[in-house]
């Protein structure tokens, strides 16, 4: 008997959305052969074998930046409910990038196609009253973090817990200690690495503060060096243009994340998937993130959470110092700093709950189980 | 005899006991301009802090006595001499973001649209403070033509 092919619609807009979508795709392909992926997704959904439908790079926008590509999403819109209409692919799965997906969701919905969300939107964190949107739009949600089981198990929307995908992606490239070796070579013993994130917006709100607080920690530990990761190649010129303003020896470097984080004594980063990463090569961390005092009045009433941080959401505790900021505050910075370089008993307190909190979650294979919980739902026995 | 009935201009009378133009005197008279003005900073004052610590009741309430207060000053200081702006006003500065507030009302409620719709709560914020500063210029203007 002939193998049927399925055709399966897959959205992700973010960079890192792409990475999972891709790890995804290999995992449901593993499973089963004769899936074609159809979508929205970047270079590495791509390389996994989407056909997509428009490419996601650069499209990757923030809050009300969203409305100067206004027509280019109106158009990747009515492609993609043109393609669902046409083609009828036997599940639509969409990953993070709530803005948009929303809308494919919808469509879906109408066409009786059923809907797969992984990598929920953070719900908890700002706009949980957006549920019960979620709760008509979406059939199966496939979660990363085990708080979100509970949020989403009392609005009545069917769940399941699969784990981070980030563990199976730090599993599987590993760290190139060759590089570990040369940065603490370069740079000496006490490295403090800055790791504001991947968009732009965040790089020119963050970095600023982190080197102010650098030009300090150095006065007060003429030892420190410091180091910049850049994520994105494309954002080198723009941090390049920031640090010339700032007298500190620092260095930046593009890409290599986990070789960065690994060769520091201390990480301080935006708030976000990244405090993971930190998190998982237990490294002292201070969480700092900057917005407007406009948005910060905005945001406010919203703020259910009493974390921003990743981490000490998951612990339920603040084990890692965090601050949201509407004003540079690099005094905070700067003590949190050195008390976490200086003192070794707040050092080995943090590592020690940093170590608790990733015995729990840092386990790998969330893809396969999220290509098991897909195949499920698609009535197919996953291997 | 022939009695033609010419109905005064609608400003001037809405009818028995009820007399815009009695209303505009004492607005202008016994309730001054600068009243409704400091009920109107107070009220939005009222709004902004009860909206940042998430006490959606009195927000409600305190945006509502500044939207009224704010319109009653826009038609007193505004209407009789700019009507068209004081039309614009009312579409701009206060249909819209009452629209906008009441849609995302719903929202909360039924969950009812794709898009997030948090962000009309900066175009209400946005607005607001400048409806505010309207009236606040008119009657700076009103004050210094007096």
């Amino acid at each position: 008997m002939p193998e049927i092919s399925r055709k399966i619609f897959m959205s992700a807009g973010d960079p890192s959305g792409d990475i999972h979508g891709a790890n995804l795709m290999h995992c449901l392909l593993e499973r089963d052969p004769h899936i074609t992926f159809y979508g929205l997704g970047r270079e590495n959904m791509a390389k996994a074998g989407l056909h997509g439908l428009h490419d996601m790079s650069q499209k990757s926008l923030m809050w009300l930046h969203a409305l100067t590509e206004l027509s280019t999403f109106l158009r990747m819109k009515k492609d993609c409910i043109h393609f669902l209409r046409q083609e009828r692919p036997c599940v639509v799965i969409l990953i993070d990038y709530c803005g948009f997906n929303f809308y494919i969701a919808s469509a879906a919905k109408k066409l009786g196609i059923p809907v797969i969300y992984y990598i929920s939107p953070q719900l908890w964190a700002h706009g949980p009253w957006r549920v019960k949107k979620m709760k008509k739009l979406v059939d199966k949600l496939l979660v990363i973090y085990p708080f979100e089981k509970s949020f989403y198990d009392n609005a009545g929307i069917p769940v399941t817990y699969v784990g981070h995908p980030l563990f199976d992606e730090i599993h599987k490239e590993g760290v190139d200690e060759g590089i570990v070796t040369e940065l603490k070579n370069q740079l000496g013993e006490t490295i403090v690495s800055f790791l504001p994130g991947s968009r732009r917006q965040e790089i020119v709100r963050l970095l600023p503060l982190f080197l102010q607080s650098a030009a300090l920690i150095h006065q007060t530990i003429p030892s420190a060096q410091f180091l910049i990761s850049c994520s994105n190649k494309q954002h080198f010129d723009l941090m390049s243009g920031i640090t010339k303003e700032f007298k500190v020896p620092y260095k930046i470097v593009v890409g290599s994340v986990h070789e960065v984080i690994k060769a520091s004594t201390l990480c301080i980063a935006g708030a976000g998937t990244i405090t993971l990463q930190i998190a998982y090569y237990l490294k002292p961390m201070i969480i700092a993130y900057k917005i407007s005092p406009f948005a910060y009045f905005i945001a406010k009433p919203f703020m259910i959470t009493p974390f921003i941080g990743l981490v000490n959401k998951l612990a339920g505790k603040m084990i890692v110092p965090e601050r949201l900021m509407y004003r540079a505050n690099s005094a905070w910075l700067v003590h949190q700093a050195i008390q976490l370089l200086n003192n070794n008993q707040k050092r080995q307190a943090c590592i020690h709950e940093l170590s608790l909190l990733m015995d729990e979650i840092a386990k790998p294979g969330a893809s396969k189980h999220a290509a098991d919980e897909i195949l499920n739902l698609l009535g197919s026995k996953p291997s | 005899m022939v009695v033609i009935s010419v109905p005064r201009p609608w400003r001037e009378g809405l009818g028995e006991g009820v007399n815009c133009y009695t209303i505009t005197n004492k607005v202008g008279g016994e309730v001054p301009f600068y009243a409704l003005l400091l009920i109107a900073f107070v009220s939005l004052t009222a709004s902004a802090v009860s909206y940042f610590f998430a006490k959606i009741k009195l927000f409600s309430f305190t945006l509502l006595l500044f939207y009224t207060s704010n319109t009653f000053l826009s038609f007193f200081l505004i209407y009789n001499n700019h009507a068209v702006f004081f039309y614009t006003i009312v579409i701009f500065l206060i249909v819209f973001p009452i629209i906008c507030l009441t849609l995302f009302a719903l929202d909360v409620h039924y969950g009812l649209f794709c898009i997030d719709t948090s962000f009309v709560l900066v175009l209400i914020w946005l607005l607001t403070p400048i409806f505010f500063i309207v009236n606040l210029v008119s009657y700076i203007l009103k004050v210094i033509h007096a």
